[in-house]
């Protein structure tokens, strides 16, 4: 019996023991191994530009930097030979299909011989440029200066990527300005960073493709060498301005940019000089006005370019717009830097124990912009900002030949104030318009925060624009700005721009006023006797620029029969804020939580 | 006597009216028109010239899309504006800027723009303008023939239509990059 026993279980092993490779046999293998990428030639010494080529062992995709970061699987794509002119540090690694990574390899290619081979260049074109330097054309081409659109990972609303370009898939983003650019990119694009052709959205552009750009745009020597581009009245694309000298131009745009050739386009944004930005103007790249700008004024001010704060990687610039759709670069500007206030966002960095208080929910620029929309004092321009763009009134405008909606203008404006998380909420062309009752507005941008939000969210100051704009079907309209411009004829605009939509011509709208919040960083002032004063937002009653009780949420949770019982008999308020918060907060150590409807747990206090 | 001096008063006034004024600039009547330049190199020199020839003309504030000569290289001429007065107007502008080319009649495509435009002459409007609009480069000598050629402004206003007609397959401004 056990004999038999024993023979099936043999039997049973030895069938499992066969049919175990079996199985095994019929699954694929798991892929383990990471793809091997080679460079050719590999680094060293080179007397003239060297070609690189990266080869990978498998079907993989290869990741690649030029600056000396470490890259990851948002670096660039490697598609094409890489040629350096100058020094370079490249560093590289490949992803395979079944996600193995392998580790990042540098290779530095040192040039011989001078850095600078432009001194002898002679203008053959656009092309020039992305021959030599492909690596960072192709960079270029793929960052939001060039295709106008981007990551929307700071974006809370639309699909992962966002921008300006007028596409009806809810990337486009909608502004109270020009609204979008449907149907309007010939003058748009005059501020595009090309030749005049809209951009293909490719990961692997061609040499043609790259040479649509214009680096010029940015990397002309603005004083010594300034470039000019005329539309070519043919092709409609830009070229050269006749009279140049172009050898010239080409030889000295061995340069970062300055703040001249970044002002040619991001000071005119929304028609004009100062328009949009409300703190932005041609003046912030010659004024000499400290008051206007101590950061970028000229003279006793720092003269500081732009890139001097918007770090550039790879050709993406940090810093976003709250109101921006897309984000180039997920570096963060910031004031703190080694170089400019390292210590000025730290416990102990300003001057009294009360401003220090301030410093982990309240921007620097909160404090320090007290107005916007100002007016340089060495200037012809008034540097006035739009505040409200009514498409209802036409104006003529005699150089473009066409009708342009009526703009108000101000200046010397006191910002909107509102808690950043530092993501947005933005309303994109075809979403459903919201009414934000608080301004009685169908919002186009919010910047996006609370006061109960964890630390990290802090108060900043805003531009705060409006327009008025057509609403049918529960969505703004993306008006047909060629049809306004063209007739002045607003009804037909919108009708225009309702077929755009996919909506009949005969839909009934309405005209409703919208808004948009667009945090402001410039015209920062020397802070001796510009910087708020508490008395700009405390007390509540006397608040000069701010009313944090009436609008910012600091009220009492509850009535003062309620709060203050929760820990002795209720008291009459004295009026003096500074002893009453002191004694209350510094003294007793008390949370904010016990009084209001938000807490600070990073100071460390006694919660209830 | 008194009346002999009151019969030659009137008979010089009326003397200095029909021969003080240019008879190009007369027949156009000048009050009624008005020359807009754009802000460009030598636009004050222009302007200066049209208003000794008799003409209202000015140089408006600039704006963004003024730039230089060979970005602001269109006539927009107003509809109303008569072919004596262009026929003064036209050739001084062009030796003003020689980068002009495009020359258009307002309203030519049905717009309808205020009208004060109809009666005025904007030298200087923008290339940007003119590439929308999908205007016609139109050679100066050209202009300038068809200025002394037209029998009257409506053949000089036909002119400008057939030259601004768009060429069937031309350039398309929101093609992709290549």
């Amino acid at each position: 019996m056990m004999k038999k026993l024993f023979a099936v279980l043999t039997c049973l092993a030895m069938v499992l023991a066969l049919s175990v490779p079996i199985a095994l046999a019929g699954r694929p293998v798991a892929d383990k191994t990471a793809p091997t990428t080679t460079a050719s030639p590999l680094g060293g010494t080179f007397t003239s530009a060297v070609t690189v080529t990266l080869a990978v062992n498998e079907a993989a995709t290869t990741y690649y930097t030029t600056n000396g970061s470490t890259p990851s699987t948002g670096s660039t794509v490697y598609s094409a030979p890489l040629t350096f002119s100058a020094t370079t540090t490249l560093k590289y690694f490949s992803k395979d299909t079944a996600g193995n990574l392998e580790t990042v390899k540098s290779q530095t290619y040192t040039i011989s011989g001078g850095t600078s081979t432009h001194a002898t260049l002679t203008w053959t074109g656009y092309s020039m440029c992305s021959t030599c330097h492909t690596s960072q054309a192709q960079a270029m081409y793929q960052g939001v200066h060039y295709q106008w659109k981007g990551s929307a990972a700071e974006m809370t609303t639309g699909p992962t990527t966002q921008g300006k370009m007028d596409a009806t898939d809810g990337s486009s983003a909608l502004n109270a300005y020009c609204i979008n650019i449907q149907g309007n990119w010939g003058p748009c694009g005059a501020c595009h960073a090309g030749t005049g052709a809209k951009p293909v959205a490719t990961a692997n552009p061609s040499a043609a493709q790259l040479a649509s750009i214009d680096c010029l745009m940015c990397h002309a020597d603005a004083t010594n060498a300034p470039y000019s581009r005329v539309r070519n009245a043919t092709t409609g694309l830009f070229e050269p301005a006749a009279g140049l000298n172009m050898n010239l131009v080409v030889q000295k745009a061995n340069q970062k940019p300055t703040r001249k050739n970044c002002l040619g386009c991001h000071a005119k944004a929304g028609g004009g000089d100062a328009v949009k930005r409300g703190d932005i103007a041609l003046a912030s790249g010659t004024t000499s006005d400290v008051l206007y700008d101590t950061h970028m004024a000229m003279g006793n001010g720092g003269n500081i370019q732009c890139q001097g704060c918007h770090t550039f990687t790879g050709h993406r610039v940090s810093g976003r717009g709250s109101d921006l759709r897309p984000e180039d670069s997920t570096l963060e500007v910031t004031c703190s830097t080694s170089a400019c206030h390292p210590t000025k966002t730290t416990a102990t960095g300003h001057v009294t124990t009360a401003v220090n208080d301030h410093i982990s929910r309240i921007a620097c620029q909160t404090c320090h912009i007290n107005k916007y929309g100002k007016n340089a004092n060495d200037t012809a321009a008034t540097e006035a900002t739009e505040t409200n763009r009514n498409w209802q009134v036409a104006e003529w405008n005699a150089t473009l030949n066409r009708y342009e909606p009526m703009p108000t203008k101000a200046n010397d404006l006191i910002p909107k104030y509102a808690f950043w998380n530092g993501t947005s909420w933005g309303n994109n062309a075809l979403n459903a318009a919201v009414l934000d009752a608080a301004t009685g507005a169908y919002k186009i941008s919010r910047p996006v925060g609370a006061i109960t939000d964890p630390a990290g969210t802090k108060l900043y100051p805003f531009k705060y624009k409006t327009a008025n704009q057509a609403l049918a079907n529960g969505k703004v309209v993306t008006i047909s700005t060629a049809t306004f411009f063209a007739t002045g004829n607003y009804d037909q605009a919108v009708k225009d721009g309702m077929v755009y939509m996919g909506l009949p011509s005969t839909t009934a709208y309405s005209t409703v006023t919208t808004d948009e919040l667009q945090v402001l960083n410039h015209q920062v002032p020397p802070a001796t006797g510009n910087v708020l004063a508490c008395a700009a937002c405390h007390p509540n009653a006397s608040a000069t620029q701010l009313k944090l009780i009436t609008n910012m949420g600091y009220a009492l949770k509850a009535a003062q029969s309620v709060v203050c019982i929760q820990c002795h008999t209720l008291k009459a308020y004295s009026g003096d804020y500074v002893s009453f918060h002191g004694r209350h907060v510094d003294t007793r150590g008390n949370d904010c939580s016990w009084c209001h409807s938000f807490s600070r747990p990073e100071k460390g206090l006694k919660m209830p | 006597m008194f009346c002999f001096t009151k019969r030659l008063l009137l008979v010089v006034l009326l003397a200095c009216v029909s021969l003080g004024v240019p008879p190009k600039a007369h027949a156009a009547e000048p009050g009624s028109y008005t020359v807009e330049i754009a802000d460009v190199s030598n636009s004050g020199e222009l302007a200066a010239s049209l208003k000794e020839k008799g003409y209202a003309a000015s140089v408006p504030a600039k704006n963004m899309w003024v730039v230089d000569q060979q970005s602001n290289c269109a006539v927009w001429i107003g509809r109303n504006v008569p072919l004596d007065m262009l026929r003064v107007v036209i050739p001084e502008a062009i030796k003003s800027n020689p980068y002009l080319k495009f020359f258009y009649v307002v309203g030519d495509r049905g717009e309808k723009p205020p009208q004060s435009v109809d009666n005025t002459v904007h030298v200087g409007g923008s290339i940007e303008a003119a590439l929308v609009k999908k205007l016609n480069v139109i050679d100066q000598k050209d202009m300038l023939s068809a200025l002394n050629k037209a029998s009257d402004l409506a053949a000089l206003h036909q002119y400008l239509h057939e030259k601004n007609k768009p060429v069937k397959d031309e350039k398309d401004k929101d093609k992709a990059a290549p």
